[in-house]
């Protein structure tokens, strides 16, 4: 604990690097050491056996750091799935596929909630149409009950209960909620607030991003 | 009624208009197996029903039926932890349940639902797992908890965390010692090592309809329709040990807090279930 | 191809997805473009980007490469197939659009046009819809005239983003006009993200094609110096 050198409700610096690869549309980004790259293609052809009549298909792909995906990827790919999906205008591209491919670069922690924020930026610099935006944040509550947000690995080890949360930017209602561990109803709370304020915070950055981006 | 040529059965209008059908009757205060919005479909829980295994539950709740399984086995630890034994979650979802799922290796569902049972293990430290160490950095217990889903109805979490929970607490092991001499760890023919849970965690899941009706324990149609689901995991203290929620519409902390309420409430009915299962 | 001057364009302000802008839209002649949508009373966007206004027309500006084909817009495609009655084109679209041989200056059942697998077309797009493949044509609907539409031979396709080539059709990057006072070149700009080049040597045609992928990323002033860089 004593070895944080932020404040416990601070974030690590946030830095957006769009377009990183040539695709339709990708981000690189980063929570201090923690950093995923997103790629985007689509709408694009879609496998006749995914094709859906309605809507779009949306698929996501996650790779691990080192190694072959294993349950926990796969159980990522089903997260940053079903929160895009909730947010992408889909009925918009009927027969159509979207596809997500996020690689992890650099893991110190809240993987989930770096690949989320990735996530939504590269489908933003991909132009595809969505109804809100989904913004991720994690903290932990540590033995002492403090809060810590955006925890580092070696703090998320020691910690007594994990939270990862996405927000929607409209409502600043749960897309998804990930809490594991030992909590409190209280704590939950607290733990929601507080990540509730990050959150505008990260929107904040998204939006200079963008800004600067296109000027 | 006059019977007109646009009047069409339920079950057609359902697969026309689900989110309508359902709709009507949540506006009547009913869903469609008859339940009110706050009723849990009736559940059973049968303890020790295989034989063969070391500890083993059955759970139904409605039709959803889940089958657990642990067979224990000997293995060495981690070299960082070479006191502490592993507790393998796996479930199975194959088209016997329901034919949504395909068979050969594990969908997605399963993969995720399997990831979930093994972080609520770890996560909220069930087991202390140094108690299934047998000689330090030599040998130590592995339980394979299998699970293996006979009928699919939606709710599958919540019954797979009763079978998992209640098959743990009737793992039988028996007395097993190092032998220097040989290297080999020698097994009493006899069952008599229990297991000691730090902790007895139930999920309560409920689903969201339209941003606003809270549907406890969902069906599997009504799964399908809702698309947002929230679980909840309580201790026997109260305590919290896991929340998930994906996908669908964002949901409000007063939706939080309700689910938490029905779940404490739910957290009594399991648990006298399971009581009256011994 | 011949392009008025467009009414000031101004950028209101950055939006996000979600974003709602107010807007009145009762209005008389308000027009939202791409990544705005109405909902009830308000207005909210769906895209990122700058909103713009122009006149009455406000839309969300944005680098989106993928294409979404719209009706009566110019795109430069290749053919990647033949069927009975059309040939199969890619535009940079989710779908092959349909271009059929009855879509030419003159076409008739007897007189098919002649082109092959690989070939440069630029068309316009007759139909488009998201449940259905797009429709293209290699005429003028106004008076059935080939019109500049058809088949680009020799030269080549730079991809670049849907933004470039929209600046580059409404000469907000005058990158054509400067580079033409150097040297003789041909273009066909589409809207999707393609720009055909030629001109009369292989060296020519490179120099254009570099020159123009770099502009993408330079403003006016810029585009002058690169170009009076090459004059001397």
């Amino acid at each position: 604990m004593a070895s944080r050198k932020r404040p416990p409700s601070k974030i690590r610096t946030i830095s957006i690097e769009p377009n990183y690869v040539n695709r339709d549309g990708s981000a690189l980004f980063k929570f201090g050491d923690s950093a995923v790259v997103c790629s985007v293609n689509g709408p694009t052809e879609v496998k006749l056996r995914d094709e859906k009549v309605d809507k779009a298909t949306i698929d996501v792909i996650f790779k691990p750091l080192v190694g072959l995906p294993g349950t926990k990827d796969k159980t990522h790919e089903y997260i940053i799935r079903s929160t895009v999906e909730s947010v992408i205008k889909s009925n918009l591209y009927p027969r159509t596929l979207i596809q997500i491919v996020c690689q992890v670069m650099m893991d110190d922690g809240n993987i989930l909630a770096t690949a989320i924020n990735a996530t939504t930026y590269a489908l933003m610099n991909a132009g595809v149409e969505m109804k809100d935006i989904a913004v991720a944040v994690a903290c932990i509550v540590n033995k002492d009950g403090n809060i810590l947000i955006d925890p580092e690995l070696r703090e998320i080890e020691k910690a007594q209960s994990y939270h990862t949360f996405a927000f929607s930017k409209t409502s600043f209602g749960l897309l998804f909620c990930e809490s594991t561990g030992l909590f409190t109803e209280e704590q939950y709370f607290e733990c929601y607030a507080i990540c509730k304020i990050a959150a505008q915070e990260i929107i904040d950055k998204i939006r200079m991003k963008i800004q600067l981006d296109l000027t | 009624m006059v019977k007109n040529s646009l009047a069409f059965e339920a079950e057609t209008f359902r697969k026309i208009q689900p989110q309508e059908y359902l709709r009507r009757f949540i506006q009547g205060n009913i869903r469609p197996d008859g339940r009110s919005l706050s009723q849990f479909r009736p559940t059973t829980v049968n303890q020790s029903c295989i034989t063969t295994t070391n500890g083993s539950s059955m759970v139904r709740i409605g039709n959803t039926t889940v089958v657990c399984g642990i067979k224990a086995e000997v293995a060495t630890p981690k070299f960082n932890s070479p006191l502490e034994g592993y507790l393998v979650p796996n479930i199975d979802l194959s088209p016997i349940c329901s034919p949504k799922f395909k068979p050969g290796p594990p969908g997605e569902l399963a993969q995720v639902l399997s990831e979930n049972l093994n972080n609520l293990l770890k996560s909220a430290s069930v087991l202390d797992l140094t108690s299934l160490c047998i000689k330090e950095g030599i040998a130590v217990w592995v339980l394979y908890i299998d699970l293996v889903c006979v009928n699919y109805d939606g709710n599958i979490y919540d019954a797979s965390v009763i079978g998992m929970i209640t098959a743990l607490t009737n793992v039988k092991l028996p007395e097993a010692t190092f032998e220097e001499s040989s290297g080999l760890v020698k097994a009493t023919e006899e069952l008599s090592v229990t297991l000691k849970l730090q902790r007895i965690p139930y999920s309560v899941t409920v689903a969201l309809f339209d941003g606003q009706h809270l549907l406890v324990d969902p069906t599997e149609v009504e799964e399908s329709i809702t698309s947002e689901q929230i679980t909840i995991v309580f201790d026997e203290v109260g305590q919290l040990c896991s929340i998930w929620k994906v996908g669908g519409l964002p949901s409000s902390p007063e939706h939080l807090k309700q689910c938490m309420n029905i779940a404490r409430e739910r957290y009594k009915q399991i648990s006298m279930i399971v009581k009256s299962s011994i | 191809m011949k392009h008025s001057k467009p009414t000031e364009r101004t950028k209101v302000k950055v939006v996000l997805p979600g974003d709602t802008v107010s807007l009145d839209v009762t209005t008389p002649g308000i027009t939202l473009g791409p990544g705005l949508i109405q909902a009830g009373d308000s207005i909210s966007c769906t895209k990122a980007g700058f909103l713009v206004r122009s006149g009455s027309i406000y839309w969300v500006e944005n680098d989106q490469k993928r294409y979404i084909p719209e009706t009566g817009e110019h795109v430069v495609g290749r053919i990647s197939g033949k069927g009975g009655e059309f040939y199969r084109v890619d535009i940079g679209s989710a779908h092959q659009a349909i271009l059929p041989f009855l879509a030419f200056e003159n076409a008739t059942k007897k007189n098919r046009p002649n082109l092959n697998i690989g070939d440069l077309i630029y068309a316009r797009v007759a139909l488009a819809n998201k449940d259905m493949d797009p429709e293209l044509q290699c005429l003028n609907p106004m008076n059935n005239k080939a019109d500049g539409f058809g088949k680009l031979e020799g030269g080549m396709v730079l991809k670049c983003s849907l933004r470039y080539c929209q600046r580059l059709l409404t000469q907000e990057t005058d990158i054509c006009k400067l580079l033409g006072q150097v040297l003789q070149f041909e273009v066909s700009i589409g809207m999707n993200g393609r720009v055909w080049l030629s001109s009369d040597t292989i060296k020519h045609i490179s120099l254009v094609y570099n020159v123009l992928k770099q502009a993408e990323a330079l403003n006016n002033s810029e585009c002058k110096a690169l170009v009076n860089k090459l004059a001397v």
